[in-house]
């Protein structure tokens, strides 16, 4: 089993391994950086070739990878199919991660530090990078051993955590204190007139419409457009 | 001076941030807004500045292989405008946002060079250095994206600043930006809502008690 110690450094590197992104092999490199780190740690004495081949075609979430990186270890110290549940789970993870930290994570994060940042925006800002890297240095840290320990199987210690269902409970939340948000901000800044509430609730609704209309970047530039219209005619 | 080579810096890492490496979200609108907001003055605009660009950045996510608009120069801008005492009026405001939304295809675009670079790179190195451990090609992917930040958001920045100077000659309407960037909030919340994944029904009621909660109750 590799050490704290020696995971703790491709951990730091786990953090830098998508510098090569590219359309090529994705993040292949990477992966291959942190493989070859893992192998000196550990005097493995991994082939070159095997090493040099890791460089191929290579894509999940950047917060999953060293899950895959265990793996992987786990598969070629006892024979099996390394490169095989690489893919498995490269596939199988980038679905997982973009779902929970892209879609839930962040939006949580975000409106909890929106919420306390109307009253400080210092704190706001502190608890939205503490909130997403809780859960970001976590899933980093722990990958690896998780991802040795359990190999093949890994999936079933997501499946344990129900990791599935997280972005529904998240999104959940999410709307609530969204809602939440919007109230408490017009308050804060004394914008309670029955005419302001009307418009914002028009805003409100044409966005639900819009949203499943219109890509979010073209939506904005008429809601902005919009907003030129109602200043220049109601001078306010 | 001091002041202008940390504003330098932070475009760098922040780019970097969204772009190549550590992903630990100081490249976030909120964050990036308020934390230049800090610096430099004005950090109440600059926080719902970056409020109102992070509702539309977590719609438009990076999921695959998608190149998503690039968020985080747009509150880099705006912050950077708001802080400098560039927007002063409700209407420099709202310009500074439209030429902010146009400038944001060039910057993305870049991002598509910037991994057809890494590629290029790539494809070198496997050609002369193969056996040899990727962290070059690794490091010099992250000094791009570094660079990128500096020169590219920088330079869109001024170009906004000057655009913006210009036509406050011609159209400079005072008003409350903080009313109409909630108004915008709103707009952006609906669509938010929707992208939402929880089951359609719960979710609007969840978000319609959020918003009696905070009217009635808090």
């Amino acid at each position: 089993m590799v050490s704290g110690l020696k995971k703790g450094k491709s951990f730091l590197k786990s953090l830098i391994f998508t510098g090569n992104w590219n359309y090529e092999n994705m993040q292949g490199s990477g992966f291959r950086l942190l493989l070859e780190d893992i192998n000196n740690a550990n005097n493995l004495n991994i082939d070159e070739k095997q090493i040099a081949k890791q460089s191929e075609y290579f894509n999940t979430h950047p917060f999953l990878v060293t899950f895959i990186l265990g793996v992987w270890f786990k598969e070629f110290l006892k024979d099996g199919q390394p490169d095989y549940f690489k893919k498995v789970y490269s596939s199988a993870l980038a679905a997982l991660g973009d779902s929970f930290f892209w879609h839930s994570l962040r939006p949580i994060s975000f409106i909890i530090a929106a919420l306390f940042g109307l009253y400080n925006p210092v704190l706001g800002v502190i608890l939205y990078l503490l909130i997403f890297n809780l859960f970001h240095f976590s899933f980093l840290y722990i990958g690896f051993d998780m991802g040795f320990f359990m190999g093949k199987e890994v999936i079933s210690w997501f499946n344990r955590i129900k990791f599935n269902k997280w972005s529904g409970y998240s999104d959940f939340l999410a709307a609530f204190l969204l809602g939440l948000l919007l109230s408490l901000g017009l308050k804060k800044y004394g914008l309670e007139t029955i005419t302001y509430y009307f418009i914002a609730t028009c805003f409100l609704l044409v966005g639900f419409v819009m949203a499943k209309k219109m890509d979010v970047l073209f939506s904005l530039i008429l809601v902005v457009l919009a907003c030129f219209v109602m200043l220049t005619t109601m001078g306010v | 001076m001091f002041s202008y080579l940390a504003l330098f810096f932070i475009s760098g890492i922040c780019s970097v941030d969204r772009n190549a490496a550590l992903h630990m979200m100081f490249s976030r609108p909120l964050v990036l807004s308020t934390i230049i907001g800090l610096l430099f003055g004005n950090v109440e605009l600059c926080f719902l500045s970056g409020l109102l660009i992070e509702l539309f950045g977590n719609i438009d996510v990076p999921v695959g292989t998608k190149v998503s608009k690039d968020d985080t120069f747009m509150s880099y801008t705006m912050a950077v405008l708001i802080s400098f005492g560039i927007v002063q009026t409700l209407s420099d405001y709202l310009l500074a946002l439209l030429v902010v939304i146009i400038f944001v295809f060039p910057v993305t675009y870049f991002d598509v060079l910037t991994r057809k670079w890494n590629q290029h790179l790539l494809i070198k190195y496997i050609k002369y250095n193969f056996y040899q451990s990727p962290f070059g090609i690794i490091w010099k992917g992250i000094v791009i994206a570094f660079l990128k930040g500096v020169v590219l958001y920088n330079l869109f920045c001024f170009v906004t600043m000057f655009i913006v100077i210009q036509m406050e000659g011609y159209i400079s309407i005072e008003g409350n930006i903080t009313a109409y960037i909630f108004l915008m909030s709103s707009f952006l919340a609906g669509h938010l809502v929707r992208f939402l994944s929880f089951n359609s029904v719960y979710k609007y009621v969840a978000f319609v008690m959020g918003l009696i909660l905070g009217w009635l109750v808090v």
